[in-house]
C-alpha cells in the first residue's frame, strides 16, 4: 500500500499548498481541479472544459460533475483541517441542484458544520461568476479514520 | 398500464419516442458519460440499468483504488434521466433539482459499476426516481439513491432528453 497521499497532505501541511494532494487524487485531477488556498479553506476551481459537459446543447456542465466537485471539495477540506491523512470516505451526500452551470470556471468552498470525533458534517457551495448565485449547494457526511493526527 | 406508465402532459408526446439504441446514441452526445464509459444496459417500462467499467483514472482514494463518489454520482444522476424518459416513453426536457446519495460500502477496486433506476412518480412538473448501485450482486448494494428532476415546459426546451 502506498503512502504518497499521506507524504502528499505532510507536505501541504508545512508548505500550505495541497495542490500535489489533489493531483495524486486521479479522479480530482481528471476533473481539473485546482487548489486556491483561502483562510477559510481551500478552494477548489473547476475550469471549463469540454468532457466534464452534461447538456451539450446548453451547454452545461453535468450535475454529476457538480455533485464530485463538492465532494471533492469537501475531502480537500477535511484533510486540510488537520482531521484526516488519508481521503476520508463519504457516507453520504446531498446535492441541490439551483442554477445551470455553464461551462465556465466552477468554484467551491466547504465548511465543517459540525465535527465528532468519528463523523464530520459538511456544508459545500459552489459558484460561478457571483458567490451569491450559488449553482449548487451539497449537505455531507464522512467517516474520519481514528487517530490520525 | 400502471398509473405513470401514462404520459402526464399531453404535448410531451410531441418528443421523441424513447428507445434503448436511440438512447445510448444520446448518452455518446453526452462528453462526461462518454468520458467516464457509461452504457445503459437495459430499460423497460420504468427501470433501466447501466454499466460504468473500472478505469483507474475514475479513483478516489489512491490508498485503497476505490472509485470517487463522484462518479457513482454522475452515473446514478444520468440513469434516473434515463428511467424518467424510459416511463414516460419520449425525449422530455428535464433537470436535476436534487440528488441524495447513501453510500454503503466502498466500490470494489477493478469491478465495473452497475446501476438500476427506477421511476417512481412523474407528475406534470415532477418526477421521483430511485436508485441502487452494486458490483456483482445486485442485493449487495454499494450506494443507493433518491432523486428529483424537474420537468421543463416546452416553450424552454432546449434539450431532448437527458440534461446531466
Amino acid at each position: 500500500m502506498t503512502t504518497t497521499i499521506v507524504d502528499a497532505v505532510k507536505a501541504a501541511r508545512e508548505s500550505g499548498d495541497y495542490q500535489s494532494v489533489l493531483d495524486s487524487i486521479p479522479y480530482m485531477k481528471f476533473l481539473g481541479l485546482v487548489v486556491e488556498p483561502d483562510a477559510d479553506g481551500p478552494i477548489c476551481r473547476m475550469p471549463g472544459s469540454d468532457h466534464i459537459i452534461g447538456n451539450p446543447v446548453l451547454p452545461a456542465i453535468h450535475g454529476g460533475v457538480v455533485g464530485a466537485l463538492l465532494e471533492s471539495t469537501a475531502i480537500m477540506h477535511i484533510m486540510w483541517s488537520h482531521e484526516s491523512l488519508h481521503v476520508p470516505k463519504i457516507i453520504n451526500l446531498t446535492v441541490e441542484y439551483l442554477r445551470s452551470a455553464r461551462v465556465v470556471d466552477t468554484y467551491a468552498q466547504a465548511i465543517i458544520t459540525k465535527q465528532g470525533r468519528r463523523i464530520a458534517n459538511m456544508r459545500v457551495e459552489a459558484w460561478q461568476a457571483d458567490r451569491a448565485k450559488p449553482v449548487a449547494a451539497a449537505h455531507a457526511h464522512f467517516l474520519l479514520p481514528r487517530a490520525e493526527d | 398500464m400502471a398509473d405513470g406508465d401514462q404520459i402526464v402532459r399531453p404535448e410531451w408526446a410531441r418528443f421523441p419516442v424513447v428507445s434503448i439504441a436511440g438512447m445510448n446514441e444520446l448518452e455518446e452526445t453526452i462528453p462526461q458519460i462518454r468520458a467516464l464509459g457509461i452504457q445503459v444496459v437495459s430499460m423497460a417500462g420504468s427501470e433501466a440499468v447501466s454499466r460504468l467499467p473500472y478505469h483507474p483514472q475514475l479513483v478516489g482514494d489512491p490508498e485503497t483504488g476505490v472509485v470517487h463518489g463522484g462518479v457513482i454520482t454522475t452515473q446514478i444522476d444520468n440513469l434516473c434521466a434515463v428511467a424518467l424518459h424510459s416511463r414516460i416513453g419520449h425525449y422530455v426536457p428535464c433537470v436535476t433539482i436534487d440528488l441524495r446519495v447513501e453510500y454503503l460500502k466502498p466500490s470494489a477496486p477493478g469491478l465495473d459499476v452497475f446501476a438500476r433506476a427506477v421511476c417512481r412518480k412523474v407528475t406534470s412538473q415532477v418526477a421521483f426516481i430511485s436508485a441502487t448501485a452494486w458490483n456483482e450482486d445486485e442485493n449487495d448494494p454499494i450506494a443507493l439513491a433518491s432523486c428529483t428532476y424537474m420537468l421543463l415546459p416546452e416553450r424552454e426546451s432546449t434539450v431532448s432528453g437527458g440534461r446531466n
